[in-house]
């Protein structure tokens, strides 16, 4: 099954196919039956208006809220209405960086970001090989042993990137990434993320900031609008 | 294996964080395992000490013919049949004489009517009470053997004696049982509520429901076992000062709380009634 679904996706070479997607809370709907793709290695921004339901559908994609109707695929993983036994195969794949950020407070900077590798049972000399790297990249060197609760809020969202980074996960899924950031700090993670699509993993960044898509050269806009998702071109969303 | 290792880091980091309800779980539990052992093993103490010092197994049969030989194989087939403790044959002054010391059985040693007619057996049945009734049965029904003498009344009061001390022996060890699932039940409910945030963040980093489970699990079948070992110590050391106290005149009561199948039935219930606990309690996170 699983190899079907994957060969079907190379041939399109979508990463994410969703059908006739439908999500109600309560009776307030927030995605009608839409449908859309979205290219491997691709950037995507998901822009609307704010309570249009981007964290929503981020959540959905991440397979914490099952929706009331539709068919998800994602990385060869199969979401439906019924919420699955086996999320964590699809977390491996696909990681998410939360608006809270949800790091625990209590714990350095490094043991937050060395913990999806834990989880894996990835060995040792292993987790500090790649901690290593994920440090620089991410400038967190310096404070690799501080205690999360003492971090500003820009530090807390590059730890909260690099947990997410350390597996090298396919899809990224970022929720207003850049909400509690100055210009500058923008710059430098509209950077970050640049650099980790240009080595092939697509990503999904929520905002409702229209500047943020003129950073990245070939994104693409996927605009939340009257409960459906559609492609826009970037001079119209600006 | 490093699957394992990692299993066994996040197990310390969970006491870490619970510090306060793992530690007050593990004095619970060695509370509760030294307080069950001494109302289990006292009880059972006590039961061996009254029970086996009583007379209410003894049986006086009597027969007239002096050294019957096909008598004294009666009786003797009597004791391999029913592994009978104790088995002795009195002439006639000696029974009269040892009776009246040291039978519970009210006999009446009146020259008139002297119910020794002849030689006499009394027989001590070790712990097989269930087949009495069965062997006075045979007994009487056995034409040789013209009398067959035992305190029917006294009988009754150690059988339903013993009856009360079973339900108590049993009560206490089903509150011993829910006490434990429903401290663990407590404990792991309040740890889980407790680490909310931190399970949330396991579960969105793609940790699989074993890798969050595991560690519960094993650490309160660790601390199970720890404080069954502890407990263990403690009961020796209540033992030691017990049994000088109690076994002096009047009492004579031979304290013991070390008898291994019972150790080691309420150290298995302590590591496993908290391993069933928190596997029950950590089946709701998902
Ligand atoms: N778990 C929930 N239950 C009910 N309503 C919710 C829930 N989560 C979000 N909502 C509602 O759905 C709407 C969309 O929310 P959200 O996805 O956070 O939008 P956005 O991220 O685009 O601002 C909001 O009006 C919000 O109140
Ligand atoms: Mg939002």
């Amino acid at each position: 099954m699983e190899q079907i679904s994957k060969n079907r996706i190379m041939e399109r070479s979508s990463i994410i196919i969703v059908k006739n997607l439908t999500h109600y809370f309560d009776t307030r709907p927030l995605f009608k039956n839409t449908s859309f793709e979205i290219e491997k290695g691709s950037f995507v921004f998901l822009i609307g208006d704010t309570g249009s339901g981007k964290s929503t559908l981020l959540k959905i994609l991440h397979g914490e809220i099952p929706p009331t109707a539709g068919i998800l695929d994602i990385d060869g993983f199969v979401i439906g209405k019924k919420k699955r036994h086996d999320l964590y195969k699809l977390r491996r794949k696909v990681a998410i960086i939360y608006q809270d950020f949800f790091l625990i407070e209590e714990i350095s900077v490094e043991e937050n970001i060395i913990l999806p590798l834990k989880c894996l049972g990835i060995r040792k000399q292993e987790q500090k090989k790649r901690l290593e790297i994920v440090l620089n990249i991410l400038d967190l060197s310096k404070i690799k042993k501080e205690r999360c609760s003492k971090l500003s809020g820009g530090e807390k969202q590059r730890v909260a990137i690099g947990r997410t980074i350390i597996t090298n996960p396919s899809i990224i899924l970022a929720d207003e990434p850049t909400g509690s950031l100055d210009a500058k700090l923008t710059m430098r993670l509209m950077k970050i993320f640049r650099k980790l699509n240009d080595h092939g993993t697509t990503i999904i960044l929520a905002t409702h900031n229209l500047e943020l898509p003129k950073m990245i050269k070939n994104s693409q806009v996927l605009k939340l609008q009257n409960h459906r998702l559609e492609y826009v071109k970037h001079e119209l969303s600006t | 294996m490093s699957y394992l290792l990692n299993i066994l880091n996040e197990c310390q980091s969970q006491l870490i964080y619970n510090k306060k309800q793992y530690l007050f779980f593990f004095v619970f539990l060695i509370l509760v395992y030294v307080a069950t052992g001494i109302l289990f093993l006292t009880d059972f103490n006590l039961k061996k000490n009254l029970f086996s010092k009583s007379n209410d197994r003894t049986i006086i049969i009597t027969w007239g013919e002096k050294n019957n030989p096909s008598m004294a194989k009666l009786v003797n087939q009597f004791k391999h049949k029913y592994k009978i403790k104790e088995l002795k044959i009195y002439t006639p002054n000696d029974a009269k004489r040892i009776l009246t010391q040291t039978s519970p059985i009210k006999l009446q040693f009146d020259d008139t009517t002297n119910p020794i007619y002849s030689y006499t057996a009394v027989i001590k049945l070790g712990s097989n009470r269930k087949e009495f009734k069965a062997i006075i049965q045979e007994l009487k029904s056995n034409e040789k053997i013209e009398d067959v003498l035992f305190d029917s009344e006294k009988v009754d009061v150690w059988h339903n004696l013993r009856i009360v001390y079973k339900y108590i022996s049993t009560s206490i060890f089903l509150v011993f049982a829910a006490v434990l699932i429903f401290i663990t039940i407590m404990t792991f409910k309040t740890i889980i509520l407790t680490n909310e945030r931190r399970l949330k963040i396991m579960h969105i980093i793609g940790a699989s429901p074993h890798f969050i489970r595991f560690p519960y699990i094993i650490n309160s079948a660790t601390l199970g076992l720890i404080a069954s070992f502890i407990g263990l110590l403690l009961l020796k050391a209540i033992q030691i000062y017990l049994k000088k106290r109690l076994y002096t005149p009047p009492l004579w009561i031979d304290f013991e709380f070390f008898y291994k199948e019972k150790i080691i039935f309420l150290s298995i219930i302590n590591i496993l009634l908290p391993v069933i606990g928190s596997f029950w309690v950590t089946k709701k996170i998902n």
